[in-house]
């Protein structure tokens, strides 16, 4: 049952092609032609085989009817009833034909009926033959020329188009074997094109990363510079030296917290850290990230509440790691622009659809600025100076969302203040294929 | 699912209650064809076996043969048998009845139509065999291996041993003359003096029989061929049978397929109407055009391996079925013996053959047009706005006067005409094929079947009368000339359980009548090249002298006649009153150069005209003149042949034919109005046998008398008539089921494609009983305009049929009003019957649904 | 790299004193990655613009490249295919074909292409839209929200080059058309997709890397950026 099955997807499967279907019908007309043309034939021979043979028989007739007047009427009557003769008869008649030299083992060409019969049968049918071969062979050498013609246009086209790195010139849609190897070169080439396009952009990423880590850290390197040579100098009291050491050190810590959230994040936008997404209680992270931020919050007085949606237990595919400092970030932001008090808390709140979990971080402080809202997530934009830190806790945390397959967005609620929602899909989408080009250096820690 | 062609499967799923229909369309008519053909095909063969049994299987015969011939023709190269038929001497037997012993050799009794009942055929000389109801009048009564003396070949006596009983003959019965057969053993070129052997001769089989016939006739004359039989095997020197049969089942079977396609294909269209959008949508997911045709085509396939078979077999199975239930209850199947239904491959091939290429066909428009369907038509929402083109003028709808409805249904059918086209369309194919079929079947059922009483004949006595010269009554007719049988009997045999009627069979002398000529028909002179010697009657215009055949009816015939008045009256005491007569002056005479016969009327008398007759050949002779006065007219006879080959036919009242036969010369009239004979009808399914015997010892109590026993001949002119109209009224159902399987269909769907415009129209207030008012105004309308154009196509097919059927004889034509009429009413009645549906559906549907756009 | 170029579109309904200009000579290109809205108010020509962006219809004048691919340059057959394999359609009615279940409507487009599905992708991607428990129901089983992501795992099932969307949200409650609407950005960011997108909803819009604003069948705006982030 599955043969056959198997066998008519085969047979399907080839008649898509459109050169075997001309081929089919190129068979099909040769063969219906050539079998007419065999029976218009042996309708034609065989008549003339009658014809030579009633001539020869009326003949010995007419022979016999000017020699024995009485015998002529019997042969007749015995020629034309045939069925009437019996096996006897035959037998008795091979002998007297043997005395005679008339057996079988008499030559055709001897036999004027029988010898003419055969060289006209011979001569045209293999003539026939050879001509309807001949016809055959030339239909059949167009057919594959066209194919193969098919075939190298392609290939120049391929291979033009990886050399010079341009879309294929000669394209071809359609089914069958053919237009399955055109779609997939055409798509290799344009794949390839976007590769080279995305490598060239991975190099302008790189460069731009460089560049924007040695901007940020030219001014607390020379900071220190400047410190450190003071205190070389030795011109400086030790009350103001200690003062330029802690100096010293905030900057240091200053640009170990710069270097490590820029290469986090560009670990992170270059897909170099693979994150560990696994189904995990989604609670247990928020609860990873208020205990980072609680220190800040009592510091600032401000109160930070767990919706009762999001006391609810909920599993979500994630890297509790990751998604605990993205939480933690988007806190410390909504904290540092909470007003103190426990009349405005942050709260945090989880809404869940069909197909996504989002968790939402809303405070009640002034609200962004609804023209800095688009610019929310770039890098080292700070809209106010009222936070700590360098302006990248959001970007990373975007960044986090975007490779856990969801993202982050900033809005204005309605009631005031600012709300961030994390938005992660219940089942991530599935991936298109492995796309790592880079070796991860160490997949477990977020260090360098 | 295995491939996106799984999609036609599930549609068909969907669309259960459509495919259904579809099914059993295809069913219907696949059915319908392969029945008609093995009908017509089984008929064919049943019929030619029929005729050679009657007639013999030679292919031609020489009466009067040169001595050389058998032998030429024994030894010719195309001749299969050749027999000998030598006629022998006469054998008296009692006093009324005569045998022939004629001496046939062996080829001959093959060819000949000789059918033994009991024990064998002769194989030497001194055999005979004999039919069985003169061995039973034989002295003896002689059984098998009895001797019998007859009269051998040189006419003394011979004792033949009786070997074999042959089955009787009807012909021989009523001539009182029987034949025997023994075995010819003589060679061929020694026949006795005087003598010459007839020549049966059939060809080999394979061999042309048509073209090798002239050579043959060259040979000697006499020259006689088996007409009836080389007419039914189609080799007649006159094709013109064969070839009219063929246009004529080709025709039909072509209005079946045309039908079938109609069918199908509107079941086609309408479906793929309805699923535009999902087409269009298929291919906004980049189907091409081919995938959209190759997924039509598999629903076409689908349905056609479903109901292909199942027509083939509901057809053969169903004729099957209706003659084994005829064969149940007694009926012999068309006057035939044994009726075998044959199954002929090529019926079957021919019949799956036109089935499939009707379904593809009618799927391939469909297909095409599902595949052409623009992406974006699809895309953009339900169905496009068709703009009215102003610049043509428009005829008002009739429908306009009724009201603000009849105003929106032609609104309605202006704006879509295809689907106006379609409806119609199959509605004008059912009605046509309704009435054609109807004609065809009348006219054949006319053709076919005796249609006058005498089917309903089973018994006739007679008798053998000698007259004595002298004795005449005051009518000058023989006094000595009783009545068959008495008023008594007559009443007696008449109240004989099963008896249906008894009719009184008359020796009357033919009149002639003197017709003006300008009351002859010129058409009859022209097709019958006979001419009527002329008469100067009256001394003013010219008249002819046309023979008359002059008949008596009682009182019981001319009820019969009533079934046939053309006009006037049939009443016998109003016929008696005014001394008048019927007259039936449509006759059928042989056309020489149609070499056919044809039906036409002789003369163009009306009601209350006077017809002069006379006696003799003295039309001036005012002694044996009469005028009579024309009271009615038939369109047939009652009984007897139902149209005279040229003469007209007068029929009356005893005693106005008593008053008619005092004009006759006393020796044209020796038994004058005396009852001569009696005819005894039987009701259908009435026992004969009591019947019999009681008429049998009547008969044997009435001097010369004689019971002709034809009860089976009638049962089976009986059976004939009945089983025609089966099937007739058969095929007739089965048409009309088609017919109407498609209007139904066809109108259900237009309404369910419109849910959502007749939502809309709830919406802005239109009452349902409005829109049912609407709907059932546009279904009228298709009904009447369908109907108009059915009758005039199906008219103008039925005249075609008619110019083929009188190919096979000559007849009026007669448009078919009752089938006509039957179809339209049908029509409208379905048309607006199958509208009601859907409404009452639509009706008790949510009206928000259906105004939200359908997926 | 420009994976959709429209030079000079034109499109003319009917003729005489019933013509109609739906577009007139509109110009852009989109590149690869890209999230657009094309915006304006009712007959301003949107949808006339994605029909013919997809393949659907012809226009009067001007051409469709599509991956350097002149659109109406091919025969019908080849712009089937091409159809098939790199451009995914998704419609304010859903159109989904109502004979099949959700699984088979996801597999088409695979199916016309005589490609066997990956089993293992096509229930990732089922899951993804949350329609795992429903894969066996026919459309008309399923809500509106339900249907309207049967419709993009459709469109996502051939992960074609582009995907159309015309208004995908308008017969959707908010909470349904903002899943839709991240759906579609999601999958643009993974499959790097381009996707197109008509809405007369502003929040749609919003949500977009770059507006396109029609009015009387012509193109009067193009800006980026989102008003939201």
């Amino acid at each position: 049952m599955e043969r056959i099955a198997y066998a008519t997807e085969e047979m399907a499967r080839l008649w898509r092609n459109p050169s075997v279907r001309r081929l089919a019908t190129l068979l099909f007309a040769v063969c219906a032609a050539a079998v007419l043309l065999v029976w218009g034939y042996i309708g034609y021979t065989s008549d003339r085989l009658r014809q030579d043979w009633l001539a020869q028989q009326a003949a010995i007739l007419g022979r016999l009817a000017a020699e024995s007047p009485e015998e002529a009427p019997r042969l007749a009557r015995l020629l034309a009833h045939p069925e009437r003769l019996s096996p006897e008869e035959l037998a008795q008649g091979r002998e007297l034909a043997a005395q005679y030299g008339l057996t079988e083992e008499l030559e055709a060409s001897l036999t004027p009926i029988v010898g003419k019969n055969r060289l006209r049968n011979g001569l045209l049918l293999s003539g026939g033959v050879l001509v309807v071969f001949g016809i055959l062979a030339l239909l059949l050498l167009r057919e594959y020329r066209r194919e193969l013609t098919t075939v190298r246009k392609l290939a120049l086209s391929l291979e033009n188009a990886v050399k010079h790195n341009v879309p294929m010139k000669f394209r071809l849609y359609g089914e069958g074997e053919i237009g399955l190897l055109a779609n997939q070169a055409q798509e290799l080439a344009i794949r390839l094109q976007q590769t080279i396009g995305q490598l060239r952009r991975d190099k302008l990423f790189l460069k731009d990363t460089v560049a924007e880590i040695s901007h940020q850290l030219k001014t607390p390197l020379s900071s220190l510079a400047v410190y450190t040579d003071l205190l070389l100098e030795g011109a400086v009291e030790p009350a103001t030296a200690r003062e330029f050491l802690e100096t010293c050190r905030r900057q240091l810590d200053r640009m170990e917290w710069l270097i490590q959230s820029l290469l986090k994040i560009a670990r992170l936008e270059a897909d170099a850290l693979p994150l560990q997404l696994r189904p995990a209680p989604l609670g247990e992270t928020i609860e990873q990230a208020l205990d980072a931020i609680r220190r800040l919050a009592e510091e600032r007085g401000v109160r930070i509440v767990l919706d009762e949606s999001a006391a609810e237990p909920v599993s979500v595919p994630h890297d509790p790691r990751w998604l605990a400092e993205a939480i933690a970030n988007l806190l410390k932001n909504a904290v540092e622009h909470s007003p103190a008090g426990s009349g405005s808390p942050v709260r945090i709140r989880l809404e869940r659809t069909p197909v996504f979990l989002r968790l939402h971080v809303e405070d009640s402080g002034p609200g962004i600025d609804p023209k800095h809202l688009p610019h929310v997530f770039k890098k080292f934009f700070r809209a106010s100076r009222s936070g700590s830190g360098v302006g990248l806790g959001l970007p990373l945390a975007k960044t986090i969302a975007e490779r856990h397959g969801g993202m982050l967005t900033a809005s204005l609620p309605e009631g005031g203040g600012t709300r961030f929602s994390l938005t992660l899909p219940l089942h991530p989408l599935p991936s298109p294929g492995s796309d790592e080009t880079y070796e991860s250096v160490s997949p477990d820690k977020g260090e360098l | 699912m295995k491939g996106y062609a799984v999609l036609s499967g599930r549609y068909l799923k969907q669309q259960r209650r459509r495919t259904a229909l579809t099914v059993v369309g295809i069913v219907l008519s696949v059915a319908l064809i392969s029945a008609l053909l093995t009908m017509g095909q089984a008929l064919k063969d049943n019929t030619l076996a029929k005729e050679i049994r009657e007639n013999g299987s030679f292919h031609f015969a020489y009466t009067q043969p040169d001595p050389g011939l058998y032998d030429r023709l024994k030894g010719n190269a195309l001749i299969g048998k050749v027999g000998r038929l030598r006629s022998g001497a006469e054998t008296p037997v009692g006093e009324t009845y005569k045998l022939f012993v004629e001496q046939a050799d062996e080829d001959a009794f093959a060819l000949l139509p000789i059918h033994l009942n009991t024990g064998r055929l002769p194989q030497s000389p001194d055999e005979v065999v004999i039919e069985e109801w003169i061995a039973e009048r034989l002295p003896g009564h002689p059984k098998l291996s009895d001797t019998v003396t007859l009269n051998g070949p040189d006419g003394r006596p011979f004792g033949y041993r009786l070997v074999g009983i042959l089955e009787n003959g009807v012909s021989t019965q009523m001539q009182r003359t029987s034949r025997a057969f023994t075995l010819l053993t003589e060679p061929a070129a020694s026949p006795s003096a005087g003598q010459s052997d007839q020549l049966f001769a059939a060809f080999r089989d394979g061999v042309d029989i048509s073209s090798h016939l002239p050579e043959f006739e060259k040979l000697d004359r006499p020259f006689a061929t088996n007409q009836n039989v080389l007419a039914l095997m189609g080799e007649s020197a006159d094709r013109n049978l064969n070839q009219v049969l063929t246009i004529i089942f080709g025709t039909l079977v072509g209005l079946v397929v045309i039908s079938t396609v109609a069918v199908i294909y509107n079941a086609f269209h309408i479906s793929v109407l309805e699923r535009i959008r999902q087409f269009g949508l298929l291919r906004t997911i980049g189907a091409t055009p081919r995938q959209i045709r190759h997924l039509v085509f598999r629903e076409a396939s689908t349905l056609a391996l479903i109901g292909i078979p199942l027509g083939l077999a509901v057809g053969w199975g169903g004729l099957w079925l209706v003659l084994w239930l005829m064969i149940q209850s007694g009926f012999q199947i068309l006057q035939m013996e044994s009726f075998h239904l044959t199954f002929h491959w090529w019926i079957m091939g021919l019949s799956v053959g036109v089935g499939i290429a009707a379904v593809f066909a009618a799927a391939w428009l469909p297909a095409r047009k599902a595949a052409k369907v623009s992406p974006v038509e699809a895309v953009k929402g339900a169905g496009s706005i068709v703009r009215e083109s102003y610049r043509r003028a428009r005829l008002p709808s009739p429908l306009r006067l009724l009201g603000v409805e009849g105003r929106m249904a032609s609104s309605n059918i202006r704006r879509n005409r295809t689907k106006f086209r379609i409806t119609t369309f199959s509605i004008i194919v059912s009605v046509m094929l309704f009435i054609v079929f109807h004609y065809f079947t009348q006219e054949t059922f006319k053709m076919t079947v005796d249609q006058t009483e005498n089917t309903k004949i089973a018994f006739e006595l007679t008798r053998y009368v000698t007259l004595t010269a002298g004795e005449t009554d005051q009518n000058g007719a023989d006094a000595g000339v009783p009545d068959i049988v008495d008023a008594k009997q007559r009443e007696r045999i008449a109240g004989l359980a099963g008896v249906e009627g008894v009719y009184g069979r008359y020796d009357l002398p033919s009149p002639s009548a003197i017709v003006p000529d300008k009351l002859l028909n010129p058409e009859f002179t022209r097709v019958s090249r006979l001419q009527f010697p002329q008469v100067s009657g009256d001394g003013k215009a010219q008249s002819s002298e046309v023979p008359v055949n002059l008949q008596l009816y009682d009182d019981g015939m001319f009820a019969k006649a009533a079934r046939f008045l053309d006009s006037g009256t049939v009443d016998p005491e109003k016929l008696e009153a005014e001394g008048g007569v019927l007259l039936i002056q449509t006759v059928k005479p042989y056309n020489e150069d149609a070499g056919k016969k044809e039906i036409l009327p002789l003369s163009r008398y009306k009601t209350g005209d006077v017809l002069t007759l006379y006696f003799g050949d003295q039309p001036g002779n005012a002694k044996t003149v009469r005028q009579v006065k024309i009271a009615g007219i038939l369109s047939q006879s009652p009984f007897d042949s139902a149209y005279q080959p040229s003469a007209l036919t007068v029929i009356g009242t005893k005693s106005t034919v008593a008053g008619l036969l005092e004009a006759a010369p006393a020796d044209m009239r020796p038994f004058g109005t005396a009852m001569m004979g009696l005819s005894v009808a039987l009701k259908d399914g009435a026992d004969s046998e009591p019947v019999r015997e009681a008429l049998e010892k009547i008969a044997a109590d009435i001097p010369g008398g004689q019971l002709v026993n034809i009860v089976d001949r009638q049962k089976q002119e009986r059976q004939f008539a009945l089983q025609m109209q089966i099937f007739v009224y058969g095929f007739l159902i089965v048409i009309g089921l088609i017919g109407s399987l498609n209007i139904m269909n066809t109108v259900q769907t237009n309404l369910l494609l419109r849910r959502r415009e007749i939502g809309l129209l709830q919406a802005v207030g239109m009452t349902m009983g409005q829109i049912r008012k609407m709907a059932s105004a546009e279904g009228i309308w298709f009904g009447v305009i369908g109907s108009f154009w059915g009758l005039l196509l199906g008219g103008a097919l039925s005249y075609f049929l008619f110019k083929e059927l009188s190919g096979i004889q000559g007849m009026p034509f007669e448009f078919p009003w009752g089938g006509a009429l039957i179809a339209c009413v049908f029509a409208l009645g379905v048309g607006l019957l199958s509208v009601q549906g859907p409404l009452r559906k639509m009706a008790r549907s949510n009206l928000i649904e259906e105004l939200r756009e359908d997926t | 790299m420009d994976v959709i170029q429209a030079e000079n579109l034109c499109k003319v309904y009917g003729a005489g004193s019933t013509q109609v200009e739906a577009l007139k000579d509109v110009s852009f290109s989109v590149q690869q990655g890209e999230f657009v809205a094309v915006v304006g108010a009712s007959g301003s020509g949107k949808s006339t613009l994605l029909h013919l962006l997809g393949g659907l219809d012809r226009p009067s004048s001007g051409k469709v490249r599509i991956d350097g691919e002149d659109l109406y340059g091919l025969k019908e057959k080849e712009r089937a295919v091409f159809r098939r394999r790199k451009i995914g359609f998704i419609f304010q009615s859903y159109n989904l074909i109502p004979v099949l279940s959700v699984e088979e409507n996801i597999q088409l487009p695979l199916l016309l292409d005589h490609r066997q599905p990956d089993k293992a992708y096509i229930a990732d991607l089922i899951r993804t839209l949350g329609l795992d428990q429903r894969r066996a129901h026919l459309p008309s089983e399923l809500s509106g929200g339900q249907q309207q992501r049967v419709a993009i795992g459709r469109a996502l099932a051939y992960r074609p080059a582009i995907v159309l969307a015309d208004e995908p949200t308008g017969n959707l409650d908010s909470a349904n058309g903002r899943e839709v609407i991240e759906l579609l950005k999601l999958a643009v960011r993974q499959f790097h997709q381009t996707v197109i997108v008509i809405s007369h909803d502003m929040n749609v819009a919003a949500e977009a890397d770059r507006i396109l604003r029609m009015q009387d069948g012509r193109l009067i705006e193009d800006s980026r950026g989102g008003v939201r982030a």
